[in-house]
C-alpha cells in the first residue's frame, strides 16, 4: 500500500516537474548548494584525467599520423621532383620544337640513352634506329651546334661518334671570313681544357679569338653552316707551316640529353640515302 | 549506523564520479551506474522495505543533482530496490551469482522503466533497439562487473556491522535461559 502511494506520488511529481518549474524547492537548493563545489572539484579532476587520457591516446594516434604523413611527404617530394623534371623536359621540348620549326633541316629528335664509359665522351647511344629513318653517317646536332655523326644503326638505336672523338675529323671554317684559306680540320680534343683543336689553317689567315667556327660543308657528311664553337686561343707555333686554334665547343658534351639527327634538307632529298655503305674511316677520310 | 554512513558516502561519491568524471570519458556511450548497483545490492541485502526507501532517497538525490525533472530516477530505483528486496529473501546472499544476475536484469529493467517514463512524460527518446544494443546491454554488463567487485565488500560491511547486535541478542537470550 505504502509503495503504491509512493509510486503515485512520484508519478505526480514527474507530471508536475516535467513541464518545467520557475523555482526550485528549498531542499533542492540546499542539496545543489552542497553538491556544486564538490561537482566543481570532481569535474576539474575529471577534465584533467580526460586530458591525460587524451594525451596518452593521442600520442599513439599522433605517432601513427606522423609516420603516415612522413610517407605521404616523401611520396609528394618524389612527385614534385618528377614534376620539376617534367617541367624542365617540357621547356626543353618546346625549345627543341621551336628549333625544329626554324631549322632548314629535316630533323629527327632523339634521346641519349647511353654513354660509352670506356672513352672520354667519345660516343653515345640514342633511342632512334633505322626503323625511325636514321642512316649511317647522318649528322647529329643540338640547337647549340654540331654533336657528331651516326656511326652504327640498329633497328631502335644508334651509336653516335662525337666530334671530340679522335676518330672523327670535321671540315670547318671561320664563319666571319669568306676566305677559303680560313678552312681547317677539327681533329682532336683537349680534355684538360675542354677545347677542340682546329688545324691546317694557313698562318696568314684572318682569324681572331671570339670568331665562330662552323662546318664548311666540304666532304658531304656535315651540311654547311652548323656551329661548332668559338675561337678561344690561337696557338703560336712559329716552326709549323700550319696554324692551329683552340675552339670552345658550342655543345656541352657532358650534358647531352636530347639530340637531332639531320635526315635531310627541308623540301629536298635526304642527305644520306638508305644503304649508303661508306665506312666510318672512309667518311673521315672524305671529310679530311 | 556505520554501515549507513558508509553507504551514504558511497552514494555521494558514486554520484560525483559518475556525473563529473565518467561522463567526460564516455560521451554518448554507456556509463557504468554504481548508484544503481548500490541500490540493487542493498535492496538484496536489506529487504524490500529498506530497499525501496534507499531506492527512493537515492533516486531523488540523483533527480535533484543530475536531472531537472523530479521522480524519474526515484520511481525507477524505488521499484528496483523493492523488487530486489523481495527476491533477496528467496536467494542466497552469500554467493556472488545471484546479486550479479540481479544487477544484470535489474539494470535492463531500470533502463526500460526510464525509457517508458521518458517516452510517456516527455515524449522523446532514442530508438529502443539502438538504445538496447548500444546503451542498455553495455551498461548492464558494466554494472555486473561492478557488482562482482563491490558486492563482497558491501556484504562483509553489512554483516560485520550487524555482528555486535547478533552477539548481544545471543547473550541476552543466553541469560534469559
Amino acid at each position: 500500500m505504502a509503495l503504491l502511494v509512493v509510486i503515485i506520488g512520484l508519478l505526480l511529481l514527474i507530471g508536475i516537474t516535467g513541464e518545467g518549474r520557475e523555482e526550485l524547492t528549498p531542499v533542492e537548493d540546499l542539496l545543489l548548494g552542497i553538491f556544486a563545489p564538490l561537482q566543481t572539484f570532481f569535474s576539474s579532476a575529471g577534465r584533467q584525467m580526460q586530458s591525460l587520457y587524451d594525451a596518452v591516446v593521442s600520442f599513439h594516434e599522433l605517432k601513427a599520423e606522423n609516420e603516415r604523413l612522413r610517407e605521404e611527404l616523401s611520396y609528394y617530394e618524389g612527385q614534385l621532383i618528377h614534376l620539376q623534371e617534367l617541367q624542365k623536359k617540357n621547356h626543353h621540348y618546346r625549345q627543341m620544337l621551336g628549333f625544329m620549326d626554324n631549322s632548314d633541316f629535316e630533323l629527327l629528335p632523339a634521346e641519349v640513352i647511353a654513354r660509352d664509359p670506356s672513352q672520354w665522351f667519345g660516343s653515345i647511344t640514342i633511342n632512334r634506329g633505322y626503323l625511325d629513318g636514321v642512316t649511317r653517317e647522318a649528322a647529329v646536332i643540338t640547337e647549340r651546334g654540331l654533336v657528331g655523326m651516326v656511326s652504327t644503326v640498329s633497328p631502335n638505336s644508334s651509336q653516335i661518334i662525337l666530334i671530340t672523338d679522335p676518330r672523327l675529323a670535321v671540315s670547318a671554317k671561320v664563319q666571319r671570313s669568306r676566305d677559303p684559306g680560313v678552312t681547317g680540320i677539327i681533329e682532336s680534343y683537349d680534355i684538360d681544357q675542354a677545347y677542340l683543336k682546329m688545324s691546317t689553317l694557313t698562318p696568314e689567315c684572318n682569324v681572331q679569338p671570339g670568331d665562330v667556327i662552323v662546318t664548311s660543308g666540304l666532304g658531304g657528311i656535315f651540311p654547311e653552316g652548323i656551329a661548332i664553337g668559338i675561337v678561344k686561343e690561337i696557338v703560336d707555333d712559329q716552326f709549323s707551316l700550319v696554324m692551329s686554334i683552340m675552339v670552345e665547343p658550342s655543345v656541352n658534351f657532358n650534358r647531352l640529353e636530347e639530340v637531332f639527327i639531320i635526315l635531310g634538307t627541308k623540301g629536298r632529298a635526304p642527305l644520306h640515302e638508305e644503304g649508303d655503305e661508306k665506312s666510318l674511316e672512309e667518311a673521315g677520310e672524305e671529310e679530311q | 549506523m556505520v554501515f549507513y554512513v558508509v553507504i551514504t558516502l558511497a552514494f555521494v561519491l558514486a554520484l560525483l564520479v559518475e556525473g563529473s568524471i565518467l561522463s567526460f570519458f564516455m560521451l554518448e556511450k554507456a556509463v557504468p551506474d554504481f548508484f544503481l548497483v548500490l541500490v540493487i545490492s542493498l535492496g538484496f541485502l536489506l529487504g524490500e522495505r529498506r530497499g525501496a526507501l534507499i531506492g527512493l532517497l537515492a533516486g531523488l538525490l540523483q533527480d535533484i543533482v543530475l536531472g531537472s525533472v523530479l521522480g524519474f530516477f526515484a520511481l525507477a530505483k524505488t521499484l528496483l530496490g523493492y523488487g530486489t528486496g523481495l527476491l533477496g529473501r528467496e536467494l542466497y546472499q552469500d554467493q556472488l551469482l545471484a546479486p550479479s544476475l540481479m544487477v544484470l536484469v535489474g539494470t535492463l529493467t531500470h533502463e526500460f522503466i526510464l525509457y517508458f517514463l521518458v517516452s510517456q512524460f516527455i515524449g522523446t527518446g532514442m530508438p529502443v533497439e539502438w538504445s538496447f544494443s548500444r546503451l542498455f546491454i553495455p551498461k548492464a554488463l558494466y554494472n555486473m562487473g561492478l557488482t562482482l567487485l563491490f558486492y563482497p565488500l558491501l556484504y562483509r560491511l553489512y554483516y560485520s556491522s550487524r555482528r555486535p547486535k547478533v552477539k548481544l541478542l545471543l547473550r541476552e537470550g543466553g541469560s534469559r535461559r
